[in-house]
């Protein structure tokens, strides 16, 4: 294993002021809609039993799939209302399935409450079987380990706990936002999952060292549980390099924390945790972000899960533009294909940026006070207060390589993707190993810096992709490892 | 003025696509893609892209070759700008011509290339040659090899070798006494120093060492040492823009801030060079002259800013980029002091141009060898 957790923290890349990017801590609650699409399969889970019916009428917080066979969590409806019909929907090549909910009435929040939930006095077992009934353990990279099949990792194995305060990525969830005035509600969350896990020591938060909650926490937080606080460099919010630079296990190259026993869960899970236990409410409202420049207003929205992502943005998209909705950041995000997809569970932030497709006249000499660069030859270099605009457009044409090495510089790795690059692109994917291509954590960082606009991190997972067309052995992650594994 | 740039180029457009000048196409589409940045976006993840553009480094290393380009006109007379504008016309003329035949875009390399030649040319050098030698350079130092990117060797210093081969008379005996006042804004040509003034020593008046050759050949030849002061401003003969140091310094630092250039090579290799001169001089203080006299003469500066720091001929790992400075720096000591020749920036650069790969190489297999078990 390749150990670079030392000089992990210095590395990866500040992005600065982005427009799109500031969030107020009020967070707004949208009505919910008419109809919600609620698919069988959300977050970390497998496609669970459909319990209902063509028909029926469901409460909002009913479960209406489970399945207690395999790995999965159990989905509830968000509205009361009837079923109205069920809709198979692509994602990526799978076919899902949904449940849609027809809304029968106003706009009703009171929900089915899950049964023996109500208080924080709860055993291990209860704890497990509340988060288990909420669908609260679906949540994570790799789910939250329970007396159910909920994870890969067994509750047995679990050896540390971290709780993600990062969102150093551009147009994610500010996870800090949420704490504020919710300390205690947090601090309670974190000690029932510590009972779940049945951990006393190893505990660890990480934190923006820039958030103004900081003190606050520290102060919230008892002896046993360490806050790590680090500067809002991309890409340390992700679970693999979260779970390095905080209890300074490494992970293996291409797998997930919990191969470690680390189980990584984000500030918002603790919070449902709470709201699961102590107030018996299921996973059916989201808090997501808006982010990106193609808003009208950046803001924080408590969402029904199954509202259509349409109805989500609805009259706040600036008009007069070509858009890309991405589902999580800029950097890692997926674009939405069908706006009438709707907000899973484990959805933390909707991103718009603008397709710019404009032909700026003499870029190349643009003084740049607002230009998102690594580089130091825009103004924006110099001033760093200043506002910069996130962009689609490559900004460039495609180039070879110069060995500029700019790449190299700020991959948090200390890796070389140009050369996996050329190599992947000879058919030389075997030799790249030999230097280092498979401990890529595949942040993108090498894709956004290169000057040459290559699409670096594209030829990588090319490369990987091809070895495993040529039986290396490949590191399957998630659901997909339980498959392989024949658990699921 | 924009709107107008983009009718034309269309009407251009539109044209050429009828005429049998089809082959230009990639002419064309660099002057498009000079006025208007493209439309193209992300097709995958990361979903944003950095504003830098080759382009604008490209561009940028021409800025910070402009004050040594002028310091060269000032001294020696606007004649140098006729051997920077040839350079560029032959020199861009071979990457089109290069560009049509592989059905490619046109590379910004040349620009760089095409201003950082003439300025290691001595200033009376005849036009032609100018012409032949970046002819040479950009065929053999770049072209073959697939062009920008794919290189070996740093094509300006290729294009120098070549010239300094063929013609050593012209490239070792063409210097001009550096003018004053007004100086070359309104003077085509200096006086020149003949190379029989260079051989037969007769440094007119003595202690007076701008008089003569460049103050390395001086050295070699008669031991005599220049002024500081005057290395340090620059008016003492050289190529046309080697002799400020200072003008160098600042082209190299705005390099280096706008993080174009990698500060490690210019600094080992100057690092390296002081030492090692300091430690020559120690030894045999008649062959190898005093560290400040060396540091701010010849073509030290301008090599170790503009030329070493190439990053397509040089390393890329910065394990790598610190042994190739060291490297260039004892080799520059070395040619100076002990070969036949006065100068011996370009032989170490090229030299260790052919090891750039190697040394990457040793260092990635370090660097990675817990993947090689």
């Amino acid at each position: 294993m390749f150990s670079a957790s030392k000089s992990m923290v210095k590395r990866g890349y500040n992005f600065g002021n982005l427009q799109g990017a500031n969030f107020s801590g009020t967070v707004e609650t949208l009505p919910l809609p008419d109809k919600v699409i609620i698919p069988l399969k959300q977050g970390f889970s497998a496609e669970t039993q459909c319990l209902v019916k063509k028909g029926d009428k469901v409460r909002r917080g009913q479960i209406i799939g489970r399945d207690d066979h395999t790995y999965s969590s159990p989905v509830h409806a968000s509205i009361n209302g009837v079923v109205e019909h069920f809709e198979t929907f692509m994602e990526g090549h799978e076919p899902h399935f949904g449940v849609v909910i027809r809304r029968e009435h106003g706009d009703e929040r009171g929900f089915a409450p899950i049964p023996g939930a109500g208080s924080p006095d709860k055993t291990r077992e209860d704890i497990s079987e509340i988060l288990y009934l909420a669908g609260v353990t679906a949540l994570g990279s790799t789910g939250i380990p329970s007396f159910h099949h909920t994870s890969d990792i067994d509750l047995k194995d679990v050896k540390a706990l971290v709780v993600n305060g990062l969102s150093a990525e551009p147009f994610s969830l500010p996870r800090e936002l949420l704490l504020s005035g919710k300390i205690k509600e947090f601090t309670t969350g974190l000690h029932l999952l510590m009972k779940l896990f049945d951990l006393s020591e190893n505990i660890h938060v990480a934190l923006n060292k820039e958030a103004t909650v900081v003190k606050e926490l520290g102060n919230a937080l008892k002896k046993n549980i360490t806050l790590h606080t680090f500067e809002n460099r991309y890409p340390l919010d992700m679970d693999e390099v979260v779970t390095e630079i905080t209890t300074g296990k490494k992970v293996p190259d291409g797998g997930t924390p919990s191969e470690v026993g680390v189980v990584v869960v984000g500030i918002e899970e603790i919070l449902h945790v709470y709201d699961a236990v102590v107030l018996g409410k299921p996973l059916i409202d989201k808090i997501i972000s808006l982010g990106g420049p193609g808003f009208k207003n950046n803001k924080l929205l408590i969402v029904a899960v199954g509202t259509p992502i349409e109805w989500a943005i609805l009259g706040n998209i600036e008009e007069g533009m070509e858009e890309r909705i991405l589902v999580g950041g800029a950097m890692r995000g997926k674009p939405v294909e069908i706006a009438a997809h709707p907000v899973e569970r484990h959805f933390s932030s909707l991103t718009i940026l603008e397709e710019n497709r404009e032909r700026e006249f003499l870029y190349f000499l643009k003084p740049g006070f607002s230009v998102l660069s690594y580089s130091r030859e825009f103004l924006s270099a110099f001033f760093k207060k200043t506002v910069r605009k996130a962009q689609t457009n490559i900004q460039g044409e495609s180039r070879p390589c110069i060995f500029c090495s700019y790449c190299e510089d700020i991959c948090p790795r200390r890796l070389v993707p140009h050369v996996y690059s050329k190599m992947v692109a000879f058919g030389l994917a075997e030799e790249a190993i030999k230097y280092g291509m498979e401990a890529c954590i595949e942040c993108g960082l090498c894709s956004f810096a290169c000057p040459s606009k290559i699409p670096l991190l594209e030829n990588i997972m090319k490369g990987k992709k091809e070895l495993e067309k040529r039986g290396r052995w490949s590191h399957p992650i998630g659901l997909q490892k339980l498959e392989v594994e024949g658990k699921l | 003025m924009k709107g107008l740039i983009r009718k034309s180029l269309d009407l251009c457009y539109g044209w050429l696509e009828k005429s049998p000048l089809k082959p230009l196409k990639p002419l064309l589409n660099a002057a498009d893609g000079f006025f208007f940045r493209g439309a193209e976006v992300t097709e995958a993840a990361p979903h944003l892209r950095d504003g830098i553009n080759l382009k604008r480094m490209f561009i940028f290393v021409v800025f910070a070759a402009m004050p040594s380009a002028l310091a060269g006109i000032y001294l020696f007379g606007w004649r140098a700008l006729w051997v920077i504008l040839i350079s560029y016309v032959v020199g861009l003329g071979l990457e089109v011509v290069f560009a049509a035949v592989r059905k490619e875009e046109i590379s910004e390399g040349a620009f760089v290339t095409c201003i950082l030649f003439p300025l290691t040319l001595p200033p009376n050098i005849p036009l032609w040659m100018v012409g032949v030698g970046i002819f040479m350079g950009i065929l053999f130092g770049k072209e073959v090899f697939g062009g920008t990117g794919h290189n070996i060797f740093n094509p300006a210093l290729v294009s120098r070798i070549f010239l300094y081969i063929c013609f050593p008379a012209v490239m070792t005996g063409n210097w001009i006494r550096p003018m004053e006042g007004w100086g070359g804004f309104i003077k085509y040509s200096g006086d020149l120093l003949s190379g029989e003034t260079l051989i037969s020593a007769s440094l007119p008046q003595a202690g007076d060492a701008v008089t003569a050759a460049t103050p390395l050949t001086d050295f070699k030849a008669t031991g005599e040492l220049a002024p500081l002061w005057d290395l340090f401003w620059g008016n003492v003969s050289g190529s046309l823009g080697e002799t400020s140091a200072i003008l160098i310094l600042l082209g190299g630092l705005f390099l280096i801030i706008t993080r174009i250039a990698d500060w490690r090579i210019p600094l080992s290799y100057i690092g390296s060079f002081v030492i090692f001169a300091f430690i020559f001089h120690g030894i045999n203080p008649e062959k190898f002259a005093p560290v400040g006299f060396q540091l701010l003469s010849g073509g030290l500066l301008f090599g170790a800013f503009f030329m070493a720091t190439d990053p397509v001929s040089g390393p890329f790992t910065k394990g790598g980029r610190w042994f190739f400075g060291i490297i260039c720096g004892l080799l520059t000591v070395l040619i100076r002091g002990v070969s036949g020749y006065a100068e011996g920036v370009m032989f170490a650069i090229l030299f260790m141009n052919i090891f750039s790969s190697l040394i990457d190489e040793l260092v990635l297999s370090y660097r990675y060898k817990e993947f090689r078990r």
